[in-house]
């Protein structure tokens, strides 16, 4: 009896997790597809521009468009996606595992394409580029700096190729909840003057950060700036936000745990943020561990 | 039969109390009007059981377990409300199917018939539809949903008298077929007397009175009659609201019809008389005699 119950149980959330799934893709399609397309038309722009004298995208290339169309997507994917959360009344915990699982599978495709990109315009496309590669300020992107760092000599499916994949999946994949999790927060507290102004702050300093700063750089900054935004709600958020930092310095691309763990974390934050209840609790119940 | 308990739950809204310690019950099998002023925090209070609100303190369990971040709870209620959760772009009938792919009770052939009854188009888009129109199938969602506790957060709104009647009669015939619990929040409360087998009167952030309708009206009467035989009958009663019309008065009190002399008209308690007298009268103060 007991067990049937619990495997009932078990069907249900099943159940309950995969129509999340299937609703967060249903919320973001149109986003999901016009940031691909987005994306693509970039690229070929791209393309077309190696060699010609005027290159108005010449130092907005490769992998940095995706840092910028990712957030954004999460963001405009938050507002459709929180409303059908709430009609279906799901958990925030379901919620938050239907929009990661879709947010996922579009920073992998982001990831793929982009790491393909990359090897394709170095190898092939930008032959005459590669006697720039010594020069250092020239190598400005994170897959760039792989790229140039494999010097094309790490195949697809070696373990390099293969970490380098997922990190950059993590990467696309961290930002995109970020760019969610920022939506919310100003869903949340639409008339927080504070927020809206570090809010656009941030997206100002983000496009500064993208244009005139390495990519890893802009990437944490990118971090710290919505970190400290989540804990003026949220302050068991500052822990969260601890790790991913610690993360970040360590660098994403070398150690396959970190990302694990940042991906846990940032699917954590993204819980807390999410239920509502946790940022309006007298500071007396936090103590008593309600968190 | 499923009970849903709400705890000492209070909200606030910056410094503005909307909700003091207020408990209730509600049970499946009894239709619920949930009434009260503007800013009374009806909304709010559907809001926080339904989990899409914040609060500062109280519990909402069903039977006996915390409804909080458990997904099997929370699959148990369906509400219907003004608020826009849907996609403008989003068309009816992938509504429904979506609907009906995480709530399994969900009685798509029924939501099918009823929209085409009331003149819906399935294949329509939320954003093209007429307020009306989207209030009727945001019912029909809630009627079809087979949850065990459904919520109408104004299900009337912006609908003709025509159409209203349809939507009332449609509550009560699902309600009768079903053993869900059904809280209507609403300001049209004279069409709540016959729907409703009990009233909760939410009244400044606390529940002023959780009754069953019949109970509640059977101890009020509305008297009328000429001005001076009324005033020496009301002299001897609680007095909750006076009108006068020419030489005529028509008062509210406490009590039951026996005790009216004759000569005098006597009705049993009107609850939109009696909401209007407990819940403090006119707004301005205005006069209460025509």
């Amino acid at each position: 009896m007991v067990r049937k119950k619990a495997d009932e149980r078990i069907a249900i959330m099943i159940k309950r997790i995969w129509g999340s799934i299937s609703l967060a893709f249903h919320a973001g399609a149109e986003v999901i597809f016009a940031g691909i397309i987005l994306r693509m038309l970039l690229s070929v722009i791209e393309v077309f521009q190696t060699g010609a004298s005027t290159t108005i995208l010449d130092t907005m290339r490769e992998d940095r468009y995706s840092l910028l169309i990712l957030p954004c997507m999460g963001f405009f994917i938050c507002r459709r996606h929180v409303g059908l959360s709430t009609a279906m009344q799901f958990s925030p915990a379901v919620r938050v595992t239907g929009f990661a699982v879709i947010s996922a599978a579009v920073s992998a495709v982001f990831a793929v394409a982009d790491v393909a990109m990359v090897k394709l315009y170095y190898n092939v496309l930008a032959e005459s580029r590669r006697s720039r590669w010594d020069e250092a300020d020239c190598v400005r992107t994170f897959l760039e700096a792989h790229v140039f760092m494999d010097r094309g000599e790490a195949p697809a499916f070696s373990l390099n190729g293969t970490l380098l994949l997922l990190n950059t999946a993590v990467l696309y994949f961290g930002l995109m909840l970020c760019g969610y999790l920022l939506r919310y927060m100003l869903r949340a507290r639409p008339k927080m003057p504070v927020l809206w102004l570090v809010a656009v702050g941030a997206a100002v300093g983000w496009l500064f950060a993208m244009e005139h700063l390495p990519t890893g750089v802009a990437v944490i900054s990118f971090l710290v700036i919505v970190i400290l935004l989540l804990s003026t709600l949220c302050p068991v958020i500052f822990l969260f936000g601890g790790t991913i930092l610690c993360c970040a310095f360590r660098d994403l691309t070398g150690v396959l745990i970190f990302s694990v763990i940042t991906i846990l974390m940032l699917w954590a934050v993204a819980v807390a943020v999410t239920q509502k209840n946790v940022f309006w609790l007298p500071a007396e119940k936090r103590k008593e561990g309600l968190l | 039969m499923s009970k849903l308990s709400v705890m000492n739950v209070a909200k606030r809204f910056g410094r503005k109390k909307v909700l003091e310690r207020v408990d209730l019950e509600l049970e499946t099998g009894h239709c619920y009007a949930l009434l009260g002023r503007n800013g009374a925090g009806k909304s709010t209070l559907l809001q926080i059981i339904l989990q899409n609100c914040s609060y500062q303190s109280g519990k909402i369990l069903l039977d006996g377990r915390p409804v909080r971040n458990d997904d099997r709870q929370m699959r148990r209620m369906f509400c219907m409300s003004d608020r826009a959760v849907y996609p403008a772009d989003f068309r009816l009938k992938t509504i429904f199917a979506m609907t009906k792919a995480m709530y399994p009770g969900f009685d798509l052939p029924y939501a099918q018939q009823l929209a085409a009854r009331w003149g819906l188009d399935t294949n329509m888009r939320v954003g093209r539809l007429s307020t009306g129109y989207n209030t009727l199938y945001k019912v029909i969602l809630a009627l079809a949903s087979n949850a065990e506790f459904v919520f109408f957060d104004e299900p009337v709104l912006g609908i003709d008298v025509n159409q209203r009647e349809a939507v009332y009669r449609e509550l009560a015939g699902r309600f009768a077929q079903t053993d869900a619990c059904f809280v209507i929040s609403t300001h049209l409360i004279e069409e709540m007397q016959n729907l409703a087998d009990r009233v909760i009167i939410l009244h400044e952030g606390r529940i002023m009175m959780a009754a069953d309708t019949d109970e509640l009206l059977d101890g009020y009467i509305t008297v009328s009659g000429p001005a001076e035989a009324v005033e020496r009958f009301a002299a001897d009663h609680t007095v909750l609201h006076t009108e006068n019309m020419s030489v005529f008065r028509t008062v509210l009190v406490k009590g039951s019809s026996d005790m009216v002399p004759e000569g005098l008209h006597c009705e049993s308690g009107d609850l939109q008389k009696l909401f209007y007298c407990l819940t403090g009268g006119a707004p301005d103060g205005a006069e209460e005699s025509r």
